[in-house]
């Protein structure tokens, strides 16, 4: 189904409206309170460039920024991984499900503090809370992509006596590898939200989390704000940008 | 690759929470007790958390502001979602805000919501309620949308009187979104209030667990993640279960659906 541009030209014209209509509430409350409480639109906008041009700031963001990854990284690995070899043997998904469910009913702070208690705080401890915490999506997208392998496909290579190995390699994996994608990059939204939420509560001295403690510390509002707001930027190319990419472009076989 | 029944899918289950338990019994038995509690001190500190009524003062307290957050969020983003599912410019009015509210790591929302509301209820309650609202919204417009247009076209033709109509098709396609976007979000809610209370409040769950973190209380650590899960899981069967025996109901295919609508 494709939308005529005027259809897509509404569409954007009222969503506009709506971030124009939400910066003006914004900024009309912000008149009736001080900027400790409620900083202006510009007071953050200003804050957001002292912070880019602030060399601690930086850094707060290129560490957060390692931790996610590299949790998104292990997430990746052991999410496919893991999820292949489910996928493959139900009986072994069956049994891993109570530790799944687990990771998915678990608060995460409560998850947090577990991890503190058993392994100490610092940066690798948070790479380990936020990808345990994603790891369940991936893990769990790639268990339905292996078991939605093309039929048709895996009869041919029986039929052909095709090896286990190659079948492993040229049919099974692609095709997860593929249909796993989208919950790949759910799963990098997640883990920058993951990792900020650890740094916060395992106290660790750098990073956007420590960054966002000392702001509140110091009641340093507009600073919140502007971190906020940066990281809404990364959680929206993420999730709104690839993920619109990947499944327009990537996926458009699947439709 | 055989196909599993139902029942021995269960044992299997079963079978991962002994593995799981026996991995940490052995683990535990290896290392300090005050660095990993065994299974049976775990169950000895939730029962001290019984006999000391420390469960009894903070569960209540969460499970009351989880209800009054959820209840908040989940009635503003059914209403708006009820909206927004009817009127495409208000869906994309509402856009900004609801996409925002989802991509928003929760901490820093407290964080601001610490500077507002200061420590206590509000806090935990507003925060609950804002990362209800987008979950319950979303599947509320996602209800109205799957309304079968087929369905209503040949209500339309069959001349359904207003009331038939709501009754008939919008009712039971929003209990069905209602149902979905609600069980989901219950266990959200839950988790975003023990959030907010670890960060900003004097009682409740998730302050009782950050004072075992100060006190260095491990059992009793161990003993709230317990009741959380505990909490999560009843849940998932006092709502998520019967809410989703009730959707299979609805979800019926397309033939029986229409055959459905003959009776209406």
């Amino acid at each position: 189904m494709y939308k005529s541009l005027k259809e897509i030209l509404t569409s954007a014209f009222w969503f506009l409206a709506g971030i124009i209509i939400l910066a003006g509430i914004w900024q009309i409350m912000s008149l009736s309170f001080s900027p400790l409480i409620l900083p202006s639109p510009r007071e953050t906008l200003g804050a957001m460039f002292d912070l880019f041009s602030s060399p601690d700031a930086r850094q707060n963001f290129y560490v957060s920024a390692g931790r996610a990854l590299a949790a998104l990284m292990a997430v990746t690995i052991m999410g496919l991984g893991m999820g292949v070899v489910a996928g493959l043997y139900p009986w072994l998904e069956a049994l891993m499900k109570p530790v799944k469910d687990i990771l998915l009913a678990i608060p995460p702070v409560a998850l947090t503090i577990l991890v503190i208690f058993l392994f100490g705080s610092g940066s690798l401890q948070t790479v380990g809370i936020a990808g345990a915490l994603a790891l369940p999506l991936v893990y769990g997208s790639t268990v339905s992509a292996v078991r939605t392998v093309d039929r048709e496909l895996l009869e041919m290579t029986e039929i052909f006596n095709v090896p286990r190995k190659v079948r492993l390699w040229d049919v099974y994996l692609p095709a997860v590898v593929f249909s796993s994608l989208p919950s790949v990059l759910l799963a990098a939204g997640l883990t920058v939200r993951l990792t900020v939420m650890a740094e916060v509560i395992v106290g660790v001295t750098v990073g956007i989390g420590h960054a966002l403690s000392m702001s509140r510390v110091y009641l340093a509002t507009q600073e919140i704000f502007a971190w906020m707001l940066i990281l809404l930027a990364v959680v929206l190319m993420i999730e709104g940008g690839l993920l619109y990419i990947v499944k327009k472009y990537l996926l458009r076989w699947q439709a | 690759m055989g196909t599993f029944t139902g029942s021995l899918n269960k044992y299997l289950y079963l079978g991962g929470v002994i593995v799981v338990l026996l991995g940490w019994e052995i683990v535990s038995l290896t290392v300090a007790a005050e660095a990993l509690p065994r299974p049976r001190e775990v169950w000895n500190g939730l029962m001290l958390l019984h006999t000391n009524g420390k469960l009894w003062q903070h569960l209540p307290i969460s499970l009351y502001r989880t209800l009054m957050g959820f209840g908040l969020g989940a009635a503003l983003g059914f209403i708006a979602g009820a909206l927004a599912g009817f009127s495409k410019p208000l869906y994309c009015l509402l856009k900004p805000l609801t996409g925002a509210l989802l991509s928003f790591p929760a901490v820093a929302v407290v964080m601001v919501g610490m500077v507002w509301f200061g420590m206590g209820s509000t806090l935990a309650v507003v925060i609950t309620a804002l990362f209800t609202f987008p979950l319950v919204y979303r599947s509320t417009v996602e209800g109205v949308r799957l309304m079968d247009a087929r369905l209503l076209e040949m209500a339309a033709v069959f001349r359904l009187s207003k009331w038939a109509l709501w009754w008939n098709i919008y009712l039971p396609a929003l209990a069905t979104a209602l149902l979905a976007g609600f069980a989901f979000a219950a266990g959200t809610a839950f988790r975003k209030t023990v959030m907010a209370e670890l960060l900003g409040s004097h009682d409740g769950v998730g302050y009782a667990m950050a004072m075992t973190r100060f006190n260095l209380e491990t059992a009793e650590l161990f003993a709230w993640v317990m009741v959380c899960l505990f909490v999560v899981a009843g849940i998932e069967l006092l709502a998520v279960r019967p809410a989703h025996k009730y959707l299979r109901l609805w979800n019926l295919p397309d033939e029986k659906r229409r055959g459905a609508l003959k009776n209406v």
